[in-house]
């Protein structure tokens, strides 16, 4: 098991190592277009052909996953960070808010996220500069998708509130807000890290779907979720397999994702965990 | 769960999870009324935005903006809308919203039914061999991990180029899921103490695993159902999308394209009921499970 | 660690050898939780296995059930009942061998009891499980069972389920359940660790009878010293996987030989007053100097109980 993690940590590793430096792994840019030779296969120049509009599609891939990599843990880290402060501020405040903020909650989480999404982006403008789209989009997944697991967080910090060290301290007097910035937070570290980690992968596939819908990061600045557009024309993929490209990255990139969430983490992984925090936003 | 909940009544129930389903509808509308409100465009056609016209249509939109109603007198219509099935004018489609949710619902439940079905039943049963021939738990532990790892989009596409129709990504989609869920409830059973007393007293495996495992996890893994029923209609969006399938949540994704908050609005909640009911649905099978096994 | 040399087989008992043993047991990515653990239990022996949690006891019982395969591990050495290789023997005839003829008793009665199902289920699953069913038969068997374990006059709790049973009532039906079969062998691991004083004395004094009644050998796994000295013929001190000694109980609490046992027995904590004690009038009224000059006195006063235990019992007690 621990062979099967070193190889997910190295191939991650290799993977992000080309996309930071993408400039010096290829040698095209990559919104270059080579109008002479659209839609060409692979060869030695363009090492996984080239698109329509004849830009080359590995230069594509490398800095697409610039940008998948980056909106994915940015979204995982806003969304885990709200999931902490909403779910602990609820645990901390008692009873009667905790009522109304879960109430709100479960509203939140009835509504399937990618139709919030959906609605979101519609109110946002849709032709927007490449690089807005990705902010946007980043943002969007962030603010969206804390609902599953401040749950997580306001049980967590529930059940430390109650904990007999809480008594202790309180027993001693010290101060309430004190004590729960000095015992509460650093226990909830090891959940929020776990959590972090268990969204990363689902913010990369929901990056992909929204992009593939055309409601994530637009045209020319690549992303795995848009590149894989070119799969509209299905009927042609047996004949040119290597617009799927995107969809092997996306495979492998999720799969060591998953594949170094900590084992029977304190809130749980789907793959190895009783976790219920693992939902998909899609 | 907490155990005070065990003695409540079907009843009691079933009527806590209508009155659930019946605030969020409530709540929702009201949410929805205003983004219908306040989005732009709101009470007027995309072109009254459009720069290039003139200065004067945007003011003529502006007084009949002003001239609507005051802002409770517009929810207390929304409501009373909603309550005569009336959800409203889609701007994109010049039709009722009524209209187009009537024609689109049952071909999403339709493929929602049989797609979580069908993952349902493989996940589980795939479950059952893991935990019973942990030899045998690689395969559909690494199928899982496939299917977790591609957006359902690709799932759709793949399908596509297969010749195999949506309802089949949607199981995809959904399998890893049902399979690791309850995998991972069954393998808890499997290691309580009373399972290994089980297997002292020499008792069969395959009997083992009926009576003391998946026994015990019955009413829990009736509850995944329902969690699989929130994964699985959210899925339907880019599957409906890419399959081209004249759906609910294709529309969904036509109106976020043309911006129509009238429907995106009702679409969730048609969602959002679709996903609580099933939640609901679960909730009171696995509970009478949970009653039945004490 | 030459084991074998340590174990001497008690001839006080002098029946035919029952079950040999010598363990080593892996976990994947830790080795040697057991290593070479030699054991030999005569007929209707009852040999305690002592040891801190962590020790490895339990992973024996699993062992010598072959059940350990169930938390992953690997087991090899040597596994004997009545001269048959219980290590070569298909997993089909195990099956037929655990709970016939080597039974089990687990820690937590209430979790070791399937709690979907009625009592009465349980006892049907386990007799379906080696014979075949007969109702007079099973019902006769099941009385006898409860008999056996003082439930004679229970009868209602057949229709019962687990959650309705307090924790002495529930380690008495797990008890007769795992008797149903009369093994030669059974196996209680921590079986008193869950109970209350009175009804771990109670449960002491069932062991020691369903012995003296059925001949069964039993492999008492504790960590308490004061319920193994009550009850067993010989004594097993288990540390970190290992059996550090092995001895006649008489042996253990007068002379141990190792450093650890020794630290063992000397942190049995006395008895502070003396009890007025009923076998021993003589003693009574000595002064407490006398005491304080007798460091190993928690071990005499254990050593005492252990003799009283293997008397016969006074006429008129069932």
């Amino acid at each position: 098991m621990t062979a099967l993690r070193m190889v997910a940590a190295s191939t991650l590793a290799l993977i992000v190592a080309a996309s930071i430096g993408a400039g010096a792994v290829c040698r095209r840019g990559y919104a270059d277009q080579d109008r002479e030779h659209p839609n060409e296969p692979p060869s030695r120049e363009h090492p996984l052909g080239t698109d329509e509009l004849g830009r080359d599609r590995f230069s594509r891939l490398v800095y697409g996953g610039r940008v998948s990599l980056l909106i994915a843990p940015a979204a995982a880290a806003i969304s885990t960070a709200l999931a902490a402060a909403i779910g602990a501020a609820t645990a901390a405040l008692g009873r009667r808010w905790h009522r109304t903020v879960s109430a709100a909650m479960d509203l939140f989480l009835a509504m399937p996220t990618i139709l919030i999404l959906l609605t979101a982006r519609a109110l946002l403008p849709l032709n927007t500069s490449p690089w807005l789209s990705i902010v946007i989009t980043c943002g969007l997944l962030g603010c969206l998708g804390w609902a599953q697991s401040a749950r997580v967080f306001r049980e967590r910090a529930a059940s430390l509130l109650a904990s007999d060290f809480m008594l202790q301290a309180r027993a001693s007097g010290s101060n309430t807000f004190r004590t729960f910035v000095a015992h509460i937070v650093p226990n909830l570290r090891p959940a929020i890290t776990a959590q972090f980690w268990i969204a990363t992968p689902l913010f990369v596939l929901a990056e992909a779907n929204l992009s593939l819908l055309g409601l994530g990061v637009s045209e020319p600045a690549p992303s795995w979720g848009n590149m894989l557009r070119e799969l509209e024309n299905y009927a042609s993929v047996p004949e040119r397999p290597w617009v799927l490209a995107p969809a092997l990255a996306l495979l492998i990139v999720v799969c060591c994702l998953h594949l170094l969430l900590p084992a029977r983490s304190g809130t749980g992984s789907a793959l190895r965990g009783g976790g219920a925090v693992c939902q998909p936003l899609h | 769960m907490n155990t005070g909940r065990h003695t409540l009544g079907n009843s009691a129930l079933f009527w806590g999870h209508v009155f659930r389903i019946a605030t969020t509808v409530l709540a929702g509308g009201l949410l929805g009324a205003t983004l219908v409100r306040i989005a732009p465009g709101s009470g007027v056609s995309d072109q009254d935005w459009d720069a290039r016209l003139s200065a004067a249509t945007v003011a003529n939109s502006r007084e009949r903006r002003a001239a609507e109603p005051g802002l409770m007198r517009f929810y207390a219509e929304y409501l009373k809308g909603m309550a005569h099935g009336d959800l409203g004018w889609s701007t994109s489609f010049d039709c009722p919203v009524t209209e187009l949710v009537r024609a689109r619902l049952p071909l999403s439940m339709a493929t929602l039914a049989r797609g979580v079905g069908a993952a349902l039943a493989a996940g589980i049963a795939a479950a059952f061999l893991a935990v019973w021939r942990r030899g045998l738990a690689f395969l559909p532990g690494a199928l899982a991990m496939i299917c977790l790892s591609i957006p359902a989009a690709v799932l759709a596409f793949m399908m596509l180029v297969q010749g195999w129709p949506g309802t089949w990504a949607l199981a995809f989609a959904v399998f890893p899921h049902a399979y690791l869920y309850s995998r991972n409830l069954m393998a808890d059973a499997a290691a309580a103490p009373h399972v290994l007393a089980a297997h002292a007293r020499g008792i069969r495996p395959a009997r083992v695993m009926l009576n003391h495992v998946l026994r015990l996890a019955a009413p829990q893994i009736l509850a995944v159902a329902g969690l699989a029923v929130a994964i699985g209609f959210p899925a339907l969006v880019p599957i409906e999308v890419v399959c081209d399938s004249p759906g609910l949540l294709q529309l969904a994704w036509k109106a976020a394209l043309s911006r129509d908050m009238p429907i995106l609005v009702n679409v969730t909640l048609v969602a959002a009921v679709v996903v609580m009911a099933g939640n609901a649905a679960s909730d009171i099978a696995s509970r009478a499970a949970r009653r039945v096994a004490r | 660690m030459p084991a074998a040399s340590l174990i001497r087989r008690n001839e006080s008992v002098g029946q035919p050898l029952l079950l040999s043993a010598a363990i080593n047991l892996d976990y994947p990515g830790r080795f040697g939780v057991l290593r070479d653990v030699r054991l030999e239990l005569a007929r209707g022996e009852i040999l305690g296995l002592v040891g801190e949690s962590g020790s490895g006891k339990s992973s024996v019982a699993l062992a010598i059930l072959r059940l350990a395969g169930h938390k992953g591990a690997r087991v090899s050495g040597l596994l004997r009942l009545d001269g048959r290789d219980l290590l070569t023997l298909a997993e089909k005839q195990m099956r037929t061998i655990r709970g016939k003829e080597i039974a089990l008793v687990l820690q937590s009665p209430l979790a070791a009891l399937n709690p979907a199902l009625r009592i009465g289920a349980q006892f049907e699953e386990a007799w379906r499980a080696h014979r075949k069913m007969s109702k007079p038969e099973f019902e006769r068997e099941v009385k006898l069972a409860l008999q056996m374990v003082s439930l004679a006059g229970h009868q209602d709790v057949l229709r019962k389920y687990p959650g309705e049973l307090s924790v002495g009532l529930a380690q008495r039906v797990l008890i007769a359940l795992a008797i149903l079969h009369r093994p030669r062998l059974l196996i209680a691991d921590e079986p008193t660790s869950a109970l209350d004083m009175i009804t771990q004395s109670e449960i002491l004094g069932l062991f020691a009878r369903l012995r003296r009644e059925l001949n069964m050998a039993i492999l008492y796994i504790s960590h308490d010293l004061l319920s193994v000295a009550a009850l067993c013929d010989r004594v097993a001190i288990m540390k970190d996987g290992a059996i550090v000694e092995c001895a006649s109980t008489e042996a253990i609490f007068r002379s141990p030989r190792r450093e650890y046992t020794q630290a063992l027995v000397r942190a049995i904590p006395r008895p502070p007053v003396r009890v007025d004690d009923p076998y021993e009038p003589a003693q009574r009224g000595e002064p407490d100097a006398h005491r304080e000059e007798r460091p190993e006195n928690g071990a005499r006063a254990l050593l005492k109980t252990h003799q009283r235990a293997q008397e016969p019992p006074p006429a008129g007690v069932p």
